[in-house]
C-alpha cells in the first residue's frame, strides 16, 4: 500500500478532480439549462 | 388555387385497407369538408393529398396535374396540423417566415410578406414571442398565417379546433372562414364535429370506416342523405325499417312491421339511386328528422297520420323533445319551445303526422337501425 | 423495388448506420468468437472444454466468483437504493431536497478514481482506520477493507444510486389514490406495501437490478486494485492476454459476452412486455411530514452523516491531487499541499502530451459518436424498416460488454487488416482508441437522443416540409436544432467518459512497468 503512494497519485487524483467537475458541469447545465434529468443521461 | 381530383383511390396499411375506392372532385376555391367518426379514412385522405401517403391504387390530380408521387415538399399545398406543428425553437416571426425562406424570398419581400400574414391573423404585435408564451387560440393563427404566407394552392386544416375550448372554437370557425374567403383558397376541412362541417364548408364529404358515403351540400347532406350512416351521423333522426309493398307514378307505400296502416312516401324527395334501390335486396329504412313531425291533439284528414302515446317529454330550452310511441316504434319528435308545450305529458294520447315530402327511403347499411 | 424516395432515404439512411454496426460491433465479436475455437491450429471446441472442465477450475472459478459478487452488489445495493428512495419521496424532514440530490453523487466519481479513494480511506493504511487507532491509540488498525467485501463496499457505494433513481421515478410516478383506494377498502400499512406499492415498483426494480448485475461482471478496478486482483472474469481475460494466452482470452470473452448479451435480451424482453402503467395523469408527490421532533432530528443528524461518508471519496480525490509527488510516503497523513500536480499536469511535456494526445482521441470519438448517434437515432425512431429490432440490439450490446471484451474484440479484429480498417492494422496506432471510445459510447449517445427524438412529434417534420422544405433542410434547421439538447447532454458525457477512460489505461501501464506485484 505503502509503495502505491509511489506512484503518480497525485495527478491520477489531479486528473480525476478535473473528470469530476467536468461530469458535475455536465449534469448541472443539462438539468438546469435542458431540463434533462440525470438518469435520463445515464 | 387549384382543383383535385382524386379517382379510384385506395390506401391500405398492411392488411387494413384505410380507404377504398375514392372519387372526388374538389373545385377550385371550394371549402370542402371531410366529416366522418374517428378512423373512418379522413385524415389519410387528407395526408394523401398534402403528399405524407401516396395511395395504394389511383390517381390524385391538382387541376390537371398528376400529384400522386410528387413528395409532399414540392406540392405547395399549406397544412395546419391538429396540434399546429409549430417549431418550438422559432418566434412567431420565423415560424410564419420558414416557408419563405425555403423559397429563397429576398428578405425586403420576406419581412413585408409575414408582417402582411399575421396582421392578416391579428397577431402583428406578437411578432417576436417564442411560440410557447402563445395561448392554443394564438398558436393556431400562427399556424394559419404560416400555411397562409406561401401563397398555397390548397389548404388543408386538419381538426383545426379540436384543441380548443368552446367560445375559442367560436371565434377561429369565424376567422377561418374569413381568411378562406379573403385568400379566395381551395381549403379541405377535416372535422368530426358535424356543426363545424354544417356551418362552414361549401361541400361535405361523409366517411366512414374508409369509404366515402355522400357527397353534397350541407342542406343536401342534411336533408337527403343517401344512406342510413349519412343520416344518423349528422343531427338527429328517426329510422323505420320498412318494407315496400307498392310503386305508384307519384308515391311509393312502404309498410311498417306489424302495422297495416301504410306509409305514402312522395318521389320527389328520392334520390335517383334512391329508387334504384328499390330492385335491390338491401334493407331499406324511411328516415325522418324529429322537428318534420307534427304532433296533433286531435285527428285529422292528412297522410301518414298515426295514433301514439307520449312516452317522455325532455326540455331543452329553445326545443321541447317528445318521444311518442307508435305501435312498436318509439319516435323522436322536435317542437319549438313555444310556451305552450304544457299539454305535452307522459301517457297523453297524440296523433303524429309524416308529411310525405319529409320521408326518404334509404338503405340500411349499418345493420343497426331500429 | 424501391417505391418512393421517402423508402430511397431511409435506405440511404440506414446504409452508413449498419455498416458501422456490422464492421465495429458484430464483426469484432465474430473474430473473438472464431478465435476461442482455434485451439493448437485446429478449430475445435476445445477452448470451451478446457474453461469448464480444467483441472484447476480457475476458470470456472472466476466464472463463479463473477457471477456471485454481481449478485451480491446487486442484493446490497438494492438494500440501500430502495429504502432511500422510499424514505426520500415519501417523507418530508428539513434538508430534504438537499440530500436527496447528494444521494447521487458516487455516481461522478469516475471508477478507477473511486477505487482509489477508497484504498486511500479504508484500506490497510488508509486514513480513517488509522485516524481511529490513533484517536483511541490502539496497537492495530480496527478495520481495513479489500478482498469480497472491499468489492462489494465499492460496488455498493457506485451502484446503489441505480436503485434510487430508478425505483424513485417509479415512487413518484404511482398515482397517490391508488394507495388510498387500498386503505380504503380497508387495507393496513403492510398490506398495501406489498399488495400494490411493492407490484407497481417491480418493473423498475428488475431495470434496475439486471443494470447492477452487468456492471459488476463488468467490473475491472475493484477486484484488481482493492482485492489485489481478486478471480473474477473480466480481470482473467485481461491477465490471459497478458501471458499471451490469446485463444483462452478469446473463449472468456466470449462466455463473458454470452453472459452479458443474455441479460440484455432479457432486460429488452422485459421492458417490451406489457407493464403496468398509470391511468391518471398529472399526480402531484405527496409526501408526510415527519411530525414527531425526535424522528426528525434522527433523520437530519443520519442524512448528514450519510451526506459525509457519500462525499469522503470526492474529498480525498481532492486531497490527494494537493499532495505533491513523493511527499507521502511512508507518513501516515500527507503534510504538503500545493497545486503541483495540477501545474505539471499542464506543464509536464511528458504529462501534458499523453494527455493532450488522449484529449483529442476523445474529441475524434466524440464527434464520430454524435453523427453516429443522430443518424442511428433517426433512423430508428421515425422510420420504419425491415430487421429494426436487430439493429436495435446491435446498438445496445456495447453498452452490455465489459470494457475488456470490447477491446478484446477490437484486438482480435484489427490486428490484421481488414476491409473494415481500410486495409491497416489498427492495434498499435493512434486510432484503435478512439475506436474503442466510439464504440463503447454508442448505445449512451444514440439512447439519450431516441429520448428527445421519441418526444418530436411527427408532425413538425411533416409541417415542414410541407411547407416546401426538402428533407436535409428540414432536418438541419428543424429536427436537429430541436434535439440539439438531448444530443449535447449524451455527447458531452460520452466525451467526458472517452476523456475519463483514457486515464485507466495510462495508470495500468505504469503498473505493469513498476514494481506493484501485478498478479494474484
Amino acid at each position: 500500500m505503502n509503495q502505491l503512494r509511489m506512484f503518480n497519485m497525485g495527478q491520477a487524483a489531479a486528473y480525476g478532480m478535473i473528470q469530476i467537475t467536468l461530469i458535475v458541469i455536465v449534469l448541472f447545465i443539462s438539468n438546469k439549462f435542458f431540463g434533462i434529468k440525470a438518469e435520463k443521461a445515464l | 388555387m387549384a382543383s383535385i381530383k382524386m379517382e379510384n383511390v385506395q390506401k391500405a396499411f398492411g392488411k387494413t385497407i384505410a380507404v377504398d375506392q375514392l372519387n372526388l372532385e374538389i373545385k377550385e376555391g371550394e371549402f370542402f369538408t371531410f366529416l366522418g367518426p374517428s378512423g373512418c379514412g379522413k385524415t389519410t385522405t387528407l395526408r394523401m393529398i398534402a403528399g405524407f401517403y401516396y395511395p395504394t391504387k389511383g390517381v390524385v390530380r391538382f387541376g390537371d396535374k398528376d400529384m400522386t408521387r410528387v413528395p409532399p415538399e414540392k406540392r405547395n399545398t399549406g397544412m395546419v396540423f391538429q396540434n399546429y406543428a409549430l417549431f418550438p425553437h422559432m418566434t412567431v416571426f420565423e415560424n410564419v417566415a420558414f416557408g419563405l425562406r425555403v423559397r429563397k424570398v429576398s428578405p425586403a419581400d420576406l419581412k413585408r410578406r409575414v408582417l402582411d400574414a399575421l396582421q392578416k391573423v391579428r397577431l402583428e404585435s406578437y411578432s417576436d414571442r417564442q411560440v410557447s408564451q402563445l395561448s392554443g387560440g394564438q398558436q393556431q393563427r400562427v399556424a394559419l398565417a404560416r400555411a397562409l404566407v406561401i401563397e398555397p394552392e390548397i389548404l388543408l386544416l386538419d381538426e383545426p379546433l379540436s384543441n380548443l375550448d368552446a367560445k375559442l372554437r367560436d371565434e377561429m370557425r369565424v376567422e377561418i372562414l374569413r381568411l378562406q374567403r379573403d385568400y379566395k383558397i381551395t381549403t379541405i376541412y377535416v372535422t368530426h364535429d358535424q356543426a363545424e362541417a354544417l356551418s362552414m364548408s361549401d361541400r361535405i364529404a361523409v366517411f366512414n370506416y374508409g369509404v366515402c358515403h355522400q357527397v353534397g351540400t350541407p342542406t343536401e347532406i342534411y336533408n337527403r342523405p343517401a344512406n342510413d350512416f349519412v343520416a344518423s351521423f349528422i343531427g338527429e333522426i328517426n329510422l323505420l325499417t320498412v318494407q315496400v309493398e307498392k310503386v305508384q307514378q307519384d308515391n311509393i307505400e312502404v309498410a311498417l312491421k306489424g302495422s297495416e296502416q301504410p306509409i305514402k312516401l312522395n318521389v320527389e324527395n328520392q334520390a335517383r339511386e334512391g329508387i334504384s334501390i328499390l330492385q335491390t335486396d338491401v334493407d331499406l329504412a324511411v328516415s325522418i328528422r324529429p322537428e318534420a313531425i307534427r304532433i296533433l291533439d286531435v285527428t285529422e284528414e292528412g297522410m301518414n297520420i298515426f295514433k301514439g302515446k307520449i312516452n317522455s317529454v325532455q326540455f331543452f330550452g329553445s326545443v321541447v323533445n317528445v318521444m311518442v310511441d307508435v305501435q312498436d316504434v318509439s319516435l323522436r319528435v322536435d317542437v319549438f319551445n313555444t310556451h305552450d308545450f304544457g299539454y305535452f305529458y307522459q301517457g297523453k294520447e297524440v296523433y303524429v303526422q309524416l308529411p310525405e315530402k319529409q320521408l326518404r327511403l334509404i338503405p340500411v347499411i349499418s345493420g343497426d337501425a331500429p | 423495388m424501391i417505391k418512393n424516395r421517402d423508402t430511397r432515404l431511409t435506405v440511404w439512411l440506414l446504409l452508413p448506420v449498419a455498416l458501422v454496426l456490422v464492421a465495429y460491433v458484430l464483426y469484432p465479436s465474430l473474430r473473438t468468437f472464431i478465435e476461442s475455437l482455434q485451439k493448437d491450429g485446429m478449430i475445435s471446441l476445445g477452448n470451451y472444454q478446457d474453461f469448464f472442465v480444467q483441472e484447476s477450475k480457475t476458470n470456472l472459478e472466476a466464472l463463479w466468483n463473477s457471477v456471485y459478487i454481481s449478485l451480491l452488489s446487486v442484493l446490497v445495493s438494492a438494500l440501500i437504493g430502495i429504502p432511500l428512495a422510499f424514505i426520500f419521496n415519501r417523507y418530508d424532514f428539513p434538508g430534504r431536497s438537499f440530500f436527496s440530490s447528494a444521494a447521487i453523487l458516487p455516481i461522478v466519481l469516475p471508477s478507477l478514481v473511486g477505487v482509489m479513494a477508497f484504498m486511500f480511506l479504508y484500506g490497510e493504511s488508509g486514513l480513517v482506520p488509522n485516524a481511529i487507532k490513533d484517536l483511541f491509540g490502539l496497537d492495530k488498525v480496527p478495520f481495513k477493507i479489500g478482498g469480497v467485501s472491499g468489492i462489494l463496499i465499492v460496488h455498493a457505494y457506485t451502484m446503489y444510486v441505480y436503485f434510487y433513481m430508478t425505483v424513485s421515478a417509479a415512487i413518484n410516478k404511482i398515482d397517490p389514490s391508488l394507495e388510498e383506494a387500498a386503505y380504503n377498502l380497508g387495507a393496513n400499512k403492510f398490506k398495501v406495501f406489498w399488495k400494490v406499492t411493492f407490484p407497481l415498483l417491480t418493473p423498475a426494480i428488475v431495470a434496475a437490478s439486471l443494470l447492477v448485475f452487468m456492471i459488476s461482471m463488468a467490473s475491472f478496478s475493484a477486484p484488481f486494485f482493492l482485492a489485489g486482483g481478486y478471480r473474477v472474469l473480466s480481470l482473467q481475460i485481461y491477465f490471459s492476454k497478458i501471458n499471451g494466452d490469446m485463444e483462452i482470452a478469446a473463449t472468456q470473452s466470449v462466455i463473458l459476452s454470452i453472459v452479458s448479451i443474455s441479460f440484455l435480451l432479457f432486460m429488452r424482453w422485459y421492458q417490451n412486455r406489457k407493464d403496468y402503467r398509470m391511468a391518471s395523469k398529472g399526480i402531484g408527490a405527496h409526501r408526510s411530514e415527519v411530525k414527531n421532533p425526535f424522528m426528525k432530528w434522527v433523520m437530519v443528524v443520519t442524512g448528514i452523516i450519510g451526506v459525509i461518508i457519500l462525499l469522503l471519496p470526492h474529498f480525498t480525490i481532492l486531497l490527494l491531487s494537493l499532495v505533491p509527488d513523493g511527499t507521502w510516503t511512508f507518513q501516515t497523513y500527507p503534510t504538503v499541499f500545493n497545486v503541483e500536480n495540477y501545474r505539471l499536469l499542464f506543464e509536464d511535456p511528458n504529462i501534458f502530451k499523453p494527455l493532450r494526445n488522449s484529449l483529442l482521441m476523445a474529441v475524434i470519438a466524440t464527434l464520430a459518436n454524435l453523427v453516429f448517434g443522430v443518424i442511428a437515432s433517426y433512423v430508428l425512431v421515425k422510420r420504419k424498416f425491415v430487421g429494426k429490432s436487430l439493429v436495435d440490439i446491435l446498438v445496445m450490446i456495447p453498452w452490455a460488454l465489459p470494457a475488456t471484451v470490447i477491446g478484446m474484440n477490437l484486438i482480435f479484429a484489427f490486428n490484421e487488416p481488414s476491409v473494415f480498417s481500410f486495409g491497416q492494422i489498427l492495434v498499435g496506432t493512434f486510432w484503435i482508441l478512439p475506436l474503442a471510445y466510439f464504440i463503447r459510447h454508442i448505445p449512451l449517445v444514440v439512447r439519450s437522443t431516441n429520448a428527445v427524438l421519441e418526444q418530436l412529434d411527427d408532425s413538425i417534420e411533416e409541417a415542414a416540409r410541407n411547407l416546401g422544405a426538402k428533407w436535409f433542410y428540414t432536418f438541419r434547421r428543424v429536427i436537429f436544432p430541436i434535439i440539439m439538447p438531448g444530443v449535447l447532454s449524451g455527447t458531452l458525457l460520452a466525451f467526458i467518459e472517452s476523456v475519463g477512460n483514457s486515464r485507466p489505461r495510462s495508470c495500468c501501464t505504469r503498473f505493469q512497468t513498476g514494481p506493484y506485484p501485478l498478479k494474484s
